[in-house]
């Protein structure tokens, strides 16, 4: 019975090991280094549209919180001054 | 007995001595944390999880391995990142940052370095893996591994590892670039703070309307910019206090665990040991580089118009690395100027870096579909 599990565990020790030798070879096949210089250009477009789109997309959030800002002061303003009139007129 | 003497025979045949050299950068990723306390939260499971998946005949990994299970439950779709980012964003105090908005512009600037070193890893490196490779420099780990993941880079191991160490190393890789880019006489510049007071109703629109803007712009980065902005509109609404603190705490806390633990699932050897590693690890510390240089050179460039000038060390707090890039820039403040207090503008520089890491993840992704 132990000579069975023995084999049994060498054969599937085995097996695995084949396997990870198998699915290693074909990982780092796409996992070298390569010189590719006719990718360069193409990406600095990338690099251009990713920065001016960073920078407009933080500008608009800059205004938009400037507005939310200014219309959230006016209207505690308003709410200061009526709650001021109405302490008045008690 | 017999597992024992296959597995020691294992780390003696072909490439067997590979796992010994990841267990000793398990080893040195754990000491890193420990002793050095970089980043402990993940370089811990980090390393451990490395020794763990680079034993011989591992059962934590495989088709029943649970670390693989947790894997593709919560890394592989991207589930474990969001939902720290729903923690992330309950810490965030977005105050400093909404009495002067137009900070967020040095947030923008310091994602250069992004982009630049996506230009230069697309020379050795296919366009998905250059634009995970570049992403790095987003300093965030959350974005780092979305995107790394939905742009299916072979190579999230050593970009997981460059993204946490880097961010860990800020201290040391930001001060002498500022020092190289900025005159004695600037870094002195005084910024006085004059504390607006920020409406809650502010506090509250501010990530609805940051999560409406981006997601129109760039839709891929709904999931990321949403979830962050979730997590700060649950500590800002002022209903869900207990929501808050266990996103704060008991959310994140267990999450990263988890993340640390089952990203080490692409720590194997055969994934790891490969030449591109170091070159990442290289452009890795290129990105943060250069987010640096964006930011000071855009604030250098605005004091040319500005009559109350900025610091221009404060653009270099854009950095993504929240708090440490904010408190780095203070510290090098006052030493040059013992009664220069910068930090309620580097940390608000600080968070509308971790706003624009975000929106540029999202935004890599668009522009690469």
């Amino acid at each position: 019975m132990f000579n069975i599990f023995r084999g049994l565990t060498a054969a599937a020790a085995e097996s695995e090991i084949a396997e990870t030798v198998a699915n290693a070879a074909e990982e780092a096949a796409d996992m070298s280094i390569k010189w590719k210089p006719d990718d360069f250009l193409p990406s600095l477009e990338i690099m251009g549209k990713g920065m001016l789109c960073i920078f407009i997309v933080i500008g608009v959030i800059i205004a938009s919180v400037y507005l939310v800002t200014a219309v959230s002061k006016r209207l505690s303003e308003r709410k200061e001054a009526k709650n001021n009139s109405e302490n008045e007129n008690q | 007995m017999e597992i024992l003497y296959e597995s020691f025979l294992a780390l003696f045949q072909g490439d067997g001595w590979k796992y010994v050299v990841m267990w000793a950068i398990g080893g040195i990723l754990i000491f890193l944390a420990i002793k050095k306390d970089m980043e402990p939260t993940l370089l811990l499971p980090l390393g451990f999880g490395t020794i763990m998946v680079n034993l011989p005949f591992s059962g934590a990994i495989g088709e029943e391995g649970p670390l693989t299970t947790l894997f593709d439950a919560g890394i592989a779709n991207e589930l474990f990142p969001l939902i720290l980012f729903i923690g992330i964003g309950a810490m965030i105090d977005f105050g400093p940052l909404l009495s002067n908005p137009k900070l967020m512009i040095f947030g923008a600037a310091a994602q250069f370095g992004i982009f630049f070193t996506f230009c230069l890893a697309s020379l050795f490196f296919e366009t998905n893996d250059a634009a995970s490779i570049g992403i790095i420099g987003a300093a965030d780990g959350p974005t780092a591994i979305f995107v790394a993941n939905e742009l299916g880079s072979n190579f999230r191991g050593p970009i997981m590892v460059a993204a946490y160490s880097y961010m860990a190393l800020v201290p040391i890789i930001q001060p002498p670039v500022i020092k190289l880019l900025t005159t004695k006489k600037e870094r002195m510049i005084r910024m006085p703070y004059k504390a607006n007071n920020v409406s809650k109703s502010t506090k509250i629109l501010f990530p609805i309307i940051i999560t409406i803007i981006a997601g129109m712009v760039a839709p891929t980065s709904i999931a990321l910019v949403g979830f962050l902005m979730f997590g700060n509109l649950i500590r800002e609404c002022g209903v869900l206090d207990s929501l808050s603190e266990t996103a704060q705490k008991v959310l994140a806390n267990l999450v990263t665990i988890f993340l640390g633990l089952t990203i080490a699932v692409r720590m194997n050897a055969e994934e790891f040991l490969q030449p591109a590693t170091l070159l990442i690890l290289g452009l890795g510390l290129f990105a943060f580089i250069f987010d640096t240089v964006g930011g000071v050179l855009v604030a250098k460039f605005l004091n040319l118009f500005l009559k109350e000038k900025i610091n221009p060390m404060i653009g270099a707090a854009g950095i993504s690395a929240f708090p440490m890039s904010g408190r780095v820039v203070h510290k090098m403040g006052l030493k040059e100027d013992p009664q220069n207090f910068l930090l309620m503008h580097s940390i608000g520089v600080n968070v509308s870096g971790q706003i624009a890491s975000v929106i540029a993840g999202g935004l890599i992704l668009s522009l690469l579909a």
